[in-house]
C-alpha cells in the first residue's frame, strides 16, 4: 500500500464518513447559524470518525475489546451519547441552569471514561482521579462559554467555531506525532483523521459564524485527553507524562480570557495553543531519541522507520 | 574354462545374487522407525534460559525475510516413557532484533504489547512420535490474551550427563498466522507478512 493509501484510508475515509452528521447538525444549507447550537452533529461525527478510523487499523478484531486501548472507540461513542443527551435536555429543558448542565456533561464525559477505559499502570485511585480530573476538567473549560450561551435571549453571538476547530487539529494533530514516535501507529492514525475532521468542522463554521456547539466540544476534548492517557500509559521510549497531559488539554488555551480591546483575540489565543502543542511535542521527539543513529550493536549508523 | 565349470561358476554366481536381489526389492516395513528417547532420560527438566532461544522470521516489504530473537525461554519439559510434555514461557520483554529503536515498537501496542501481555506461552497437550527423532507435538499458544491450538514439529537431539548434570536437548519448528492473535499491524497494507516461522532451541537441566 502506497503512502497516499494509507492516507486515505486510514485519515480522509474516516473524516469522510463523519461529514454527514456534521452538516446535518451544522444545518449547513441554511446561510444562517442555528440560534444556539449544540453541536450534536459534530458529536456524531467524532464518534464515527473515531471508529471508523480504528476499524481501519484493527479490522473486525476491534470489536472483541481484547486489548485495553481498543476500548477508546467505546469512550468516543459514549462521550458522543453523553453530548447528545445533554443537548436534548437542554432542548426541552431550556430552564435549567446552564452550571448544571454543562457540569453535568463534563463529569459524565469523566466518569464514562474512568470506567470503560483501563490502561495500564492507571488501576490505583489516583490515576483514575487524574483521568477523571483530565477529561472532565477540559471538557468543562471547553464547553461552559457555549452552555452558557445558551443561557441567552440575544441572537446567537459570533461564534469562534473556526477556530476551536483550528485548535483540535493542531492539538489532534501534535498528539498524533508523539504517539507515533512512541511507537504506537495503530493510534496514531486514528487521531490524524480526528485532526482532520477538527479542521473540517473549523473550516465548515466559518459560513456564518458557526460555534461548534457543546456536545461536538465535549466529544472531541473527551477523544483528545482519553487517546492521550492512552498513549502516556503504552509509551516505552521515555517520553515525558506532561508532553502527553499538555497536548490533551492544550485546546482549551482557546478560553483564555483576554481584555476585549485586543482585536485579534482568537489568533492570540491561537498561538497560545500553538506555543503548547510545539512544545509538548518537540519535547517528546526529543526524548523519544528517534532522530538519534547509531543504535545498533556494532554502532553502525541506520535508521528504524516506525511505519514498518 | 571348461563347460562344467562354467556351469557351476554360473550356479554359484545365481545363488548368491537371486538371494541378495530379493533381499534388496523386498517391500520395506510401513512403521516408521523411531529412535526411543532412552530410559534413564526420563524426568522434569527445567529449561535453561542461556542455552535456549527462540528465534521468529517474517517476511518484510515482500523483499526479504527478517529474523528477530527472544532471548528469554523459561519453563519445563517432562519425559515420560513414550510422552513429552512441554510447558514454556517467553517473557516478550526479551525480544531482541539489534535495533533498540526496533524492540521498543516490537513490544509496543503495535506488535506484542508488552505492558498488557508480558509473556507469551505454550503448553503441551500431546506428543506422538513420528519419525526418527521427530515428535509431533500437539498444543496450545497464548499470545495477546489469545489461545490457539498448533502443531509443532520437534526433534529431539540428545540426551548427556556431563558432569553429574542431566541435560536434555529439543528442537521445535512451527508457523502462526499473527492475524489469529489480533497482530494485524502492516498485514493489509503487505509491509509484513502474516505467517511466521518460529524455531525454538530447547536445553533443559533436570531438576
Amino acid at each position: 500500500m502506497s503512502p497516499a493509501e494509507a492516507v486515505l484510508e486510514g485519515v480522509l475515509l474516516p473524516m469522510a464518513a463523519g461529514l454527514l452528521p456534521l452538516a446535518i447538525g451544522m444545518r449547513l444549507w441554511r446561510r444562517e447559524s442555528p440560534r444556539n447550537p449544540s453541536g450534536w452533529g459534530l458529536a456524531v461525527a467524532a464518534a464515527i470518525t473515531f471508529a471508523f478510523a480504528l476499524w481501519a487499523q484493527e479490522g473486525d478484531k476491534l470489536w472483541e475489546l481484547r486489548q485495553k486501548w481498543q476500548w477508546l472507540w467505546v469512550v468516543g461513542g459514549a462521550a458522543a451519547g453523553v453530548a447528545v443527551a445533554t443537548s436534548l435536555l437542554r432542548h426541552f429543558a431550556p430552564r435549567l441552569p446552564a452550571a448544571i448542565v454543562g457540569t453535568l456533561l463534563a463529569l459524565l464525559c469523566g466518569i464514562a471514561t474512568v470506567l470503560m477505559l483501563r490502561p495500564p499502570g492507571f488501576d490505583e485511585t489516583a490515576d483514575r482521579a487524574v483521568v477523571l480530573l483530565v477529561v472532565a476538567g477540559s471538557a468543562w473549560c471547553l464547553t461552559w462559554p457555549s452552555v452558557r450561551r445558551s443561557d441567552d435571549d440575544d441572537p446567537a453571538l459570533p461564534g469562534a467555531g473556526w477556530a476551536d476547530g483550528v485548535a483540535f487539529w493542531l492539538a489532534g494533530s501534535g498528539l498524533s506525532g508523539v504517539v507515533l514516535v512512541s511507537g504506537f501507529a495503530k493510534l496514531a492514525i486514528p487521531l490524524g483523521a480526528m485532526a482532520a475532521l477538527s479542521m473540517a468542522a473549523g473550516v465548515l463554521a466559518i459560513r456564518g459564524r458557526r460555534d461548534l456547539g457543546f456536545a461536538g466540544l465535549a466529544t472531541l476534548s473527551t477523544v483528545l485527553a482519553s487517546a492521550a492517557i492512552v498513549g502516556w500509559a503504552y509509551d516505552l521510549v521515555g517520553i515525558p507524562g506532561w508532553s502527553f497531559l499538555a497536548l490533551a488539554v492544550a485546546p482549551v488555551a482557546m478560553r483564555t480570557p483576554l481584555p476585549r480591546r485586543f482585536r485579534f483575540r482568537s489568533l492570540l489565543r491561537l498561538a497560545i495553543v500553538l506555543a503548547v502543542v510545539g512544545v509538548a511535542s518537540g519535547t517528546a521527539v526529543v526524548e523519544s531519541g528517534v532522530f538519534d543513529s547509531g543504535d545498533g550493536d556494532d554502532g553502525s549508523e541506520y535508521d528504524y522507520d516506525y511505519g514498518y | 574354462m571348461s563347460r562344467p565349470v562354467l556351469r557351476r561358476t554360473t550356479l554359484v554366481a545365481l545363488a548368491i545374487a537371486l538371494p541378495a536381489a530379493a533381499l534388496a526389492l523386498a517391500p520395506r516395513s510401513s512403521a516408521p522407525s523411531v529412535s526411543p528417547i532412552p530410559e534413564k532420560a526420563v524426568g522434569t527438566y527445567k529449561i535453561d534460559r542461556v542455552h535456549s532461544s527462540c528465534q521468529f522470521r517474517v517476511e518484510h516489504l515482500a523483499a526479504s525475510r527478517f529474523w528477530g530473537r527472544f532471548d528469554d525461554v523459561l519453563g519445563t519439559m517432562t519425559v515420560s516413557p513414550g510422552s513429552l510434555e512441554f510447558d514454556v514461557r517467553i517473557p516478550i520483554g526479551s525480544v531482541h532484533s539489534g535495533d533498540g529503536k526496533l524492540d521498543n515498537h516490537l513490544k509496543g501496542p503495535d506488535f506484542f504489547n508488552m505492558k498488557e501481555f508480558p509473556e507469551m506461552t505454550f503448553k503441551s497437550t500431546n506428543a506422538t512420535p513420528v519419525e526418527g527423532n521427530i515428535w509431533k507435538v500437539e498444543g496450545e499458544i497464548t499470545l495477546l490474551g489469545v489461545t490457539k491450538p498448533i502443531t509443532a514439529m520437534v526433534e529431539w537431539i540428545g540426551y548427556s550427563e556431563p558432569y553429574g548434570k542431566r541435560l536434555i536437548g529439543f528442537e521445535a519448528r512451527f508457523t502462526v498466522t499473527r492475524s489469529d492473535f489480533g497482530m494485524s499491524y502492516q498485514v493489509d497494507e503487505g509491509g509484513l507478512g502474516d505467517d511466521v516461522e518460529i524455531i525454538v532451541g530447547l536445553e533443559g537441566l533436570a531438576s
